[in-house]
């Protein structure tokens, strides 16, 4: 048994995630009305009950007019139901560039709670776009927390005294994995105003009057290929050290080189993989992701030339692909006559990389590097192994190091096993309190230790092994011990140094430059990192 | 260019400054004094790693050239030419064991990562290797046992015991190493080789294991030579400005001790 300060070990809903715990009479109406949909309490387990999900893991929100909810660009990874009241939400899709980590939504978020119960920039920006009013029981916020993307639209109080059921990811989680009711509801919702969204997002249709959009929507369609929950089986693959051809074969085939290419593919979500197919040999070329397309090109020179379009190269899932097909007829008839295509504006499968590339290609497709945003990459042609970044991350943190100074290398690439934080955080999807999340303004994937519980989900579902758990020591240095003897537990991990001025200390305390912190989908980057033989 | 223009104008200050009868070697010791003192914020630098005091590269940067600059003045302050006491000969030599470790650590740092990552696909951090020396050595005892007969001997295990056994423990080899050569890696492959021949098919399959296992602890033994040369030149570099530092404070005393300034 281990020696330390004997402490209970902290529990899933020590701290409940509103201020005060949603009131019985709330969670009675709740479970009494049709406000979640037909969900029953029954299919819920006992230790587990959807009254206790409820109460801990969902917050009654009043706002008044005017009163933002959530920002455009912001993280933020609650779902919303109108319990009185309304909502407008702002039709920014497409309008302008919210794939977060602007400045812009960030000032949205913090003007908020200036803005309480007046008008101002909220206003602004609602009566500058388009506005869906959402009134009494409808959901919404779902795509962006099912996807864990930034928020497309901002969410604004329509009335005063606007009454919102806001229920956290990890409430959510539950819902959708006891009640088929919520799962087929929130499903549904996410598949009809994801293909909406994500054609407004992509740009494509610029020119094209919001009804007509509508009817262009009606005729695309949505896929899913993968699973949400990729890493884990990420991992097992991972884990038998195979080769970059047999990772290919075992991703999910979205179209086959040579097939015929009925749709244009517009990806939505996730990554996708751009394969070529020389003598049975499948090899990258490039990969996709949110909002780039595929098979622009071979329905254009369909078109062109009045064949039957054929895919020029393969398409495959990297872990999960959301995406939408839009028929080639709309493909003609509004994006190859539109302005963004005639000027250039739209390329067909943007992320394909130069042959000298490829294996670099292939190291960052294969380790599933493209989810980074932040990788931190080591140039070992420049690394002398002073350590000044590990001692730079410590003197930032406690004493306590959050990386390790190793990591899978790609010739003089070393991406190491830090934090990464991934355009789709895995981690953050079953946590059991929300501990782990995003950073509301910076889209850092961070940490909570007041409401950590340590029991190491994240480390678990972290396809990189890049979050630790580490021991809870007391006041007095002791490590603190539960009952049964077992030590307490935190994860901990890479924050990119949040609260401290100057951005992440490895970077700035590595004296020869090797150290840089980069999205790695910027393949330009990364190969100007190279030497060049 | 900015070095060299500050040295070009140092040059011309103090040449103007003889010019009014004051001994030229007060300005441009505490020009050097203050510019040894400015070399120091880079060492403060790397001790607050976490500060938002800008990026170490850059400060390593100013740090160089701060460095020929130093050693420019230097030369000024010594006439260019050798010192006359104790103390200044002193003085003298930590200087020179500064500049001179400051040289050869820009050098290393500059040119060993390089060679490093050509030679070694798959590198090492130094405090990583003594474990993986340790696997080899845990790996190789076991595929020796495997060949020990009932008698407790076996040609292929008195050979590990008279000839590996020691390559294996400790690192091996520094001098060759250093100088980049393989032959002693050649040297030991040959002598398995040779016993490959008088060997069981069995055995000859493990000495061929023990073989590869042979060329992976060479390279370990690289890379811990390397790598430790790669810090030691900071073992001379930073003791001795610890103590140039300590004998100038004294240097500037005997000399306001015992000067007045005027020529």
């Amino acid at each position: 048994m281990a020696q330390g300060n004997l402490v209970r070990r902290p529990q899933r809903w020590d701290a409940a995630f509103g201020r005060d715990r949603i009131h019985a009479d709330w969670v009675n109406l709740i479970l009494s009305s049709q406000i979640l949909g037909d969900i029953d309490p029954a299919d819920f387990p006992d230790d587990l009950s959807l009254a206790d999900i409820i109460t801990n893991d969902c917050a009654i929100r009043w706002c008044s007019r005017g009163e933002i909810v959530y920002a455009a660009g912001s993280y933020q990874t609650s779902i919303f139901v109108v319990l009185n009241g309304g909502v407008r939400v702002s039709d920014e899709a497409g309008s302008e560039k919210t794939g977060g980590r602007t400045a812009m939504p960030q000032l949205n978020a913090w003007l908020s709670p200036l803005l309480k119960g007046r008008l101002g920039r909220a206003e602004t920006n609602v009566t500058r776009f388009p506005t869906v009013r959402l009134g009494r029981y409808e959901m919404f916020g779902e795509v962006e927390a099912l996807t864990r993307t930034p928020r497309s639209n901002t969410a604004v109080a329509d009335v005063d005294r606007t009454a919102l059921l806001e229920i956290t990811w990890p409430g959510a989680r539950e819902l959708l994995h006891w009640s088929d009711a919520f799962r087929f509801r929130v499903e549904e919702l996410y598949r009809a105003r994801s293909v909406e969204v994500g054609l407004k997002e992509s740009g494509l249709f610029a020119n094209v009057d919001p009804d007509t959009l509508v009817a262009i929507a009606q005729q695309c369609s949505f896929e899913r290929h993968g699973s949400f929950d990729w890493s884990h089986l990420y991992q097992r693959e991972n884990a038998t050290g195979k080769q970059s051809a047999q990772m290919i074969g075992q991703e999910p085939m979205i179209i086959e080189q040579g097939h015929y290419l009925e749709d244009m593919f517009l990806i939505r979500a996730g990554f996708a993989r751009i394969t070529e197919t020389v003598h049975d040999n499948e090899f990258s070329v490039g990969f996709l992701e949110s909002g780039d397309v595929f098979g622009l090109d071979e329905i254009e020179e369909g078109l062109l030339f009045g064949n039957h379009p054929h895919a020029g190269r393969g398409l495959r899932s990297v872990g999960y692909t959301d995406l939408i097909r839009i028929p080639e007829h709309i493909v003609g008839k509004f994006i190859l006559s539109g302005p963004k295509r005639r000027g250039g504006g739209v390329a067909s499968a943007p992320g394909q990389v130069s042959h000298a590339d490829l294996s670099l290609l292939d190291f960052v497709v294969d380790n599933r590097f493209i989810n980074a945003t932040n990788a931190m990459v080591i140039d070992t042609t420049r690394c002398v192994g002073c350590d000044d970044c590990v001692r730079a991350c410590a003197a930032a943190h406690d004493g306590i190091p959050r990386f390790v100074r190793t990591g899978r290398t790609h010739a003089n690439l070393m991406v190491t096993s830090a934090c990464m934080h991934c355009t789709d955080p895995v981690c953050l999807i079953d946590c059991p309190t929300g501990a782990i999340h995003r950073d509301a303004f910076s889209g850092s994937v961070v940490i909570d230790d007041d409401t950590c519980i340590g029991c190491a989900t994240c480390s678990s579902a972290c396809p990189y092994n890049n979050i630790q758990m580490r021991e809870v020591t007391g006041p007095d240095g002791a490590i603190l011990v539960d009952e049964d003897g077992s030590t307490h537990l935190k994860a901990t991990k890479c924050d990119l140094c949040a609260g401290h001025s100057g951005g992440p200390a490895c970077q700035r305390a590595c004296p020869h430059d090797a150290l840089t912190r980069i999205d790695i989908r910027d393949m330009d980057i990364l190969s100007a990192r190279q030497p060049r033989v | 260019m900015v070095t060299l223009g500050a040295v070009v104008a140092v040059y011309w200050v103090v040449s103007f400054y003889s010019t009014a009868l004051r001994d030229p070697r007060f300005l441009d010791g505490w020009i050097l004094t203050v510019a040894m003192l400015g070399q120091l914020l880079f060492h403060v630098r790397k001790k607050l790693p976490a500060s938002p005091l800008g990026r170490a590269a850059t400060w390593l940067k100013l740090h160089v050239y701060l460095g020929y600059f130093v050693v420019a003045v230097f030369l000024l302050h010594t006439s260019y030419s050798l010192p006359e006491t104790t103390l200044e000969w002193a003085l003298w030599i930590l200087f020179v064991l500064v500049v001179v470790s400051g040289l050869v650590g820009l050098y290393l740092t500059s040119s060993i990562p390089g060679k490093l990552q050509q030679q070694h696909a798959e590198q090492m951090t130094f405090d990583q290797i003594p474990t993986a020396r340790l696997n080899l050595f845990r790996e190789v005892n076991a595929l020796v046992l495997d060949t020990v007969t009932p008698d407790g001997s076996s040609e292929v295990s008195d050979f590990y015991v008279n000839r590996l056994r020691g390559f294996f423990r400790k690192p091996q080899n520094l001098r060759a190493h250093l100088r980049g050569s393989r032959r002693p890696l050649e040297r030991i492959t040959g002598e398995i080789a040779d016993l490959e021949r008088r060997v069981s098919a069995p055995d000859r399959k493990i000495l061929s294991s023990i073989k590869k296992l042979v060329t992976a602890k060479y390279d370990l033994d690289h890379q811990y030579t390397v790598q430790g040369l790669l810090h030691s030149w900071l073992f001379v570099h930073v003791p001795a400005t610890y103590s140039l530092i300590v004998l100038s404070v004294l240097h500037v005393a005997v000399v306001y001790a015992y000067s007045s300034g005027v020529q």
